[in-house]
């Protein structure tokens, strides 16, 4: 009888084994901006999402969040035409658990389509194991 | 009255007197794996063929032996006869255990008639399972260098490559059981076949080196067969359980593994389970490897005997590794998953004639996932590649005893490997999204790929007075093929920048592999053997239909040619053996090998085949590069069992050479600037000449074990120029060990590794991604083993 508890013990141990990878919390978040401007993300399924958001004020907060396993390609890119260039408020972050995984307090550059000037900020990275 | 109690106690005295003068020798035998005890076990003490067996205890009683000297011969069934000399002292009763090995001949039906040959006439070790519980073995590849002339490549922490005598990945034939073979996953070998068995389900390795062993498959370096654990019949029902327990300090690291073993006689069954986590380990120099793994799994097997003499054993296993680094390597094992289903037959003393029949048919799977999600270049690029890996074959066999002094073999086997894999990289290093999406890659590493292998094998045994021959051949048809080889720009309409058509992957050929050897025994003590095989196979899938991806040790995307030709081994052994009672064991072997149509890589200048990455010199594709040769010796030397001071004295060296090869030029910048045909340009990944000494003492009668290692390795100075090989240096590195057994349900060993924190690495150890810092080998590591037998 003690042999047969210990084999069913040993079962479990090792079927406990077979667990899987914990889940984190991941958060987009952009704030201080003033006038509406595009944002381009990879959701938790990989897909390329683009919407445009309006802010009803520069501390507006506009945040997504969602649970992902480790090594889950991260990207958040920001188009404005706002002129954010002397901007001290806004904030562009990935978060993890919480916690500012890339953070951008400035643009990364400037574009121009079609006439137009639009400021750049992109962050990227892959959730930590 | 009194006349007859004087004569009665005069005789009383007078026997007293005589028994006094007599001893004995009693004991306990057990299995030295369960620590059970045996029953019936035969024991015969000589001079006075005196004989006993052991009661259910497992104990036994010769009484009234005379003082003087004496041998006990301990005999059971499927276990290893013990033969032990001992002195009797008068009114002694001298109290021994013993402690049987299973009769790895006995587990293989395919080895029960093996005792016709006394002297291979090649080289063959054996590994049994004792040796491999007392190391902390986290890995078998690993383990393996500690056989002469076998080495191993290291990416990583673990899941090293064995390499004999510089024969290494598919030139070798590495299995389980006597035929069972996996395919792993990944291209780069990050889960080579020994990493898809945990070294405590191991039962005994046989290394067969040299192209000998045809009965095992296609082979052309050398045959590594693992002897996993097998459930038996026991008379009663009987479960027993084992469990080992280690850590080792540097790398953190904890693995338990346990073993169930039991059933009747008609129905028997084993499970083993296991569990390792390991950290990252830090060299001499007190740097950290990206060394860290997880692997799990376990092994359900489940016998039958239908009849006397007949088995059949049914096996499922799973093997899971996770987070496996290979810093050597663009990316790291994220989560490999094994499944493993077989069938076995076996049956032996059918009649006269047919003393053996064995079947096995298995089908193994291997689903591997690999990425560069923890290295900071994944900023760029986040990159997962995923490969499923199948493979099914079957192996049979009849062994035939045709003759008193001889035994032939005749069997068939097949086998057929499919992979399938891919890469997507998802481009998060675009500054911004692409036509509204951020970039996806999506690439063939294989693509449908599949080979097949139809073999039929013989082999002749003959043993008569001096003289022992073995003769071998099979014949093998081999096809492969695979759908497009092709990669797709991301241009509009796309652009295939291979275009290889799935017609033209299309490859079959016929193989005729055959070996010879003969044995000359010079007296009692003395043996001479010699050996020559040719030994075939056939290009493995990598080299056949790779899809551009770094393979090798240089800096090169590889790319499959279904075109080549097969690769021959030519080689011959000579073996000379030596064993003294009192003096110990001396043998030494030579090889030389002539190889024909050697494989290896031919650069192609970038308007033939540009490569997917920057960071990599260019692209070379699997070319066969014509003769080449490697030979070199092993020796060892070991004092008598019996000695409670041993040693084991052991060299080897291997060198080779390639007859012609084209070796890259550089400029200054480190890019290709022209080529040159070198003559006799050294092979690469060739381990330098190693000695190793290891000095034991037995104490109390083998329950206290302590052990001390040193192993010396030169500079390999002999190295690839066509690879771009680099020189490593000569090392020293010293071990000590303690090995405890309170009793037997109880051991542990104790012990440290690189005593001297020596920082050092081994020449077949993979340099550091990006870098030309070869991955040094740990530090100084403490690790303790607890074996238990409940």
């Amino acid at each position: 009888m003690k042999k047969i508890f210990i084999f069913i013990i040993a079962v479990i141990v090792f079927a406990s084994c077979q667990k899987e990878r914990d889940l984190v919390k991941v958060d987009y978040m952009i704030v201080g901006f003033g006038a509406p401007y595009s944002v381009s993300y990879l959701d938790v399924n990989g897909a390329t999402i683009t919407t445009t958001v309006t802010p009803k004020g520069i501390s507006d907060k506009w945040k997504l969040s969602f649970l992902a396993e480790p090594g889950t390609p991260l990207f958040l890119y920001v188009k404005s035409q706002e002129d954010i260039s002397n901007s001290m408020s806004f904030s562009l972050g990935l978060m993890i658990n919480g916690k500012y995984y890339q953070q951008a307090k400035d643009y990364d550059g400037s574009i121009t389509m079609n006439g137009q000037l639009f400021y750049e900020i992109k962050r990227s990275g892959v959730v930590p194991f | 009255m009194k006349v007859r109690i004087l004569l009665f106690t005069f005789l009383l005295f007078t026997f007293y007197a005589k028994a006094q003068d007599f001893g004995g020798v009693s004991g306990v035998v057990t299995d030295s794996k369960s620590g059970t005890p045996i029953e019936n076990v035969e024991v015969l003490v000589n001079p006075g063929n005196k004989g006993t067996t052991t009661n259910a205890e497992g104990k036994f009683e010769v009484m009234g032996l005379k003082p003087g000297d004496y041998t006990i011969l301990i005999n059971s069934m499927g276990y290893i006869q013990i033969e032990k000399s001992f002195a009797v002292k008068p009114r002694v009763v001298d109290n021994m255990t013993f402690a049987l090995d299973i009769d790895v001949k006995e587990l293989l039906a395919v080895e029960i008639v093996d005792d016709k040959i006394e002297n291979h006439a090649y080289s063959k070790v054996v590994l049994k399972d004792n040796a491999i519980q007392e190391f902390p073995v986290r890995d078998i590849g690993d383990f393996l260098r500690e056989v002469p002339n076998i080495s191993a490549v290291r990416k990583g922490g673990a899941n090293l490559d064995p390499v004999i005598r510089g024969f290494k990945f598919d030139q070798l034939n590495i299995q389980l059981d006597n035929g069972l073979r996996m395919e792993g996953g990944c291209p780069n070998r990050m889960d080579p076949t020994t990493s898809h068995v945990e070294s405590g389900d191991i039962e005994a390795i046989e290394v067969v080196k040299g192209p000998f062993a045809l009965r095992y498959g296609p082979v052309m370096g050398g045959v590594v067969n693992l002897i996993t654990l097998n459930p038996r019949p026991f008379d009663n029902f009987q479960v027993h359980v084992k469990a080992n327990m280690g850590y080792e300090s540097n790398w953190n690291g904890m693995r338990q593994h346990i073993t169930v073993l039991g059933g009747g006689q008609k129905v028997f069954f084993s499970f083993t389970g296991n569990n390792a986590v390991y950290g990252n380990y830090s060299d001499g120099n007190g740097n950290m490897v990206n060394s860290e793994f997880r692997k799990f799994g376990f092994t359900g097997k489940l016998g039958f005997a239908p009849a006397k003499n007949h088995r059949i054993i049914l096996t499922y296993s799973e093997f899971y590794a996770r987070d496996v680094m290979f810093p050597s390597l663009p990316m790291d094992e994220r989560d490999d998953n094994t499944k493993l289903y077989s069938l076995d037959y076996t049956a032996h003393d059918i009649s006269d004639v047919i003393k053996t029949i064995s079947w096995k048919s298995y089908y193994a799977n291997v689903d591997h996932t690999m990425d560069n999600l923890s290295r900071g270049f994944s900023d760029t690029a986040a990159v997962v590649s995923n490969i499923i890996a199948d493979r099914m074959g079957y192996r049979g066999e009849v062994g035939l005893n045709i003759g008193d002094n001889s035994h032939m073999f005749v069997g068939v086997d097949g086998y057929r490997i499919m992979k399938d894999g891919n890469r997507d990289k998802v481009m998060i290093g675009q500054p911004r999204p692409m036509m509204g999406k951020v970039p996806v890659k999506h690439e063939d590493l294989w693509n449908d790929a599949v080979i097949d292998n139809y073999g039929f094998f013989t082999e002749y045994r003959y043993n008569k007075k001096l003289w022992e021959l073995v003769g071998s051949i099979r014949l093998d048809y081999n096809s492969a093929s695979s759908d497009s080889i092709s990669l797709y720009s991301m241009a509009k309409p796309p652009v295939d920048l291979i275009g290889i058509s799935a017609d033209d992957t299309k490859s079959s050929y016929v193989n005729f592999s055959a070996s010879a050897g003969v044995t000359r025994k010079l007296n009692e003590d003395m043996s001479l053997g010699f050996s020559f095989g040719r030994g075939i196979r056939s290009p493995s899938m990598l080299e056949r239909f790779i899809i551009l991806l770094p393979t090798g040790s240089d800096n090169y995307e590889y790319l499959g040619n279904p075109n080549l030709k097969p690769e021959t081994n030519n080689e011959f052994d000579l073996i000379f053996k030596y064993r003294h009672a009192k003096l110990g064991s001396v043998e030494v072997t030579g090889f030389y090998s002539l190889i024909q149509d050697y494989i290896g890589g031919v650069y192609l200048p970038p308007s033939e085949q540009r490569p997917l990455m920057q960071s990599v010199l260019g692209v070379k594709r699997f070319e066969n590069l014509g003769g080449a040769k490697m030979y070199g010796f092993e020796l060892s030397y070991g004092t008598p069992a019996e000695y409670p001071l041993r040693a084991r004295l052991t060299a080897a060296y291997t060198a080779g050479t390639i007859n012609e090869v084209e070796v890259l030029e550089y400029n200054a910048a480190g890019k290709v600037s022209g080529k040159h045909i070198m003559k006799n340009d050294n092979l690469g990944e060739i381990p330098p000449l190693e000695v190793n000494l290891n000095l034991s003492y037995s104490l109390f009668n083998k329950q206290l074990v302590p052990q001390f290692t040193a192993r010396y390795v030169l500079a390999q100075k002999n190295v690839s120029l066509a690879m771009q090989e680099i020189e490593s240096e000569q090392f020293t590195v010293l071990g000590f060990r303690l090995l405890y057994k309170l009793n037997p349900r109880f051991s542990v060993i104790g012990g440290v590794n690189n005593m001297l924190d020596n920082a050092y690495y081994e020449h077949l150890n993979r340099r550091i991604l990006g870098t030309d810092s070869f991955i040094y080998e740990p530090g100084r590591s403490f690790y303790v083993n607890l074996i238990f037998n409940i």
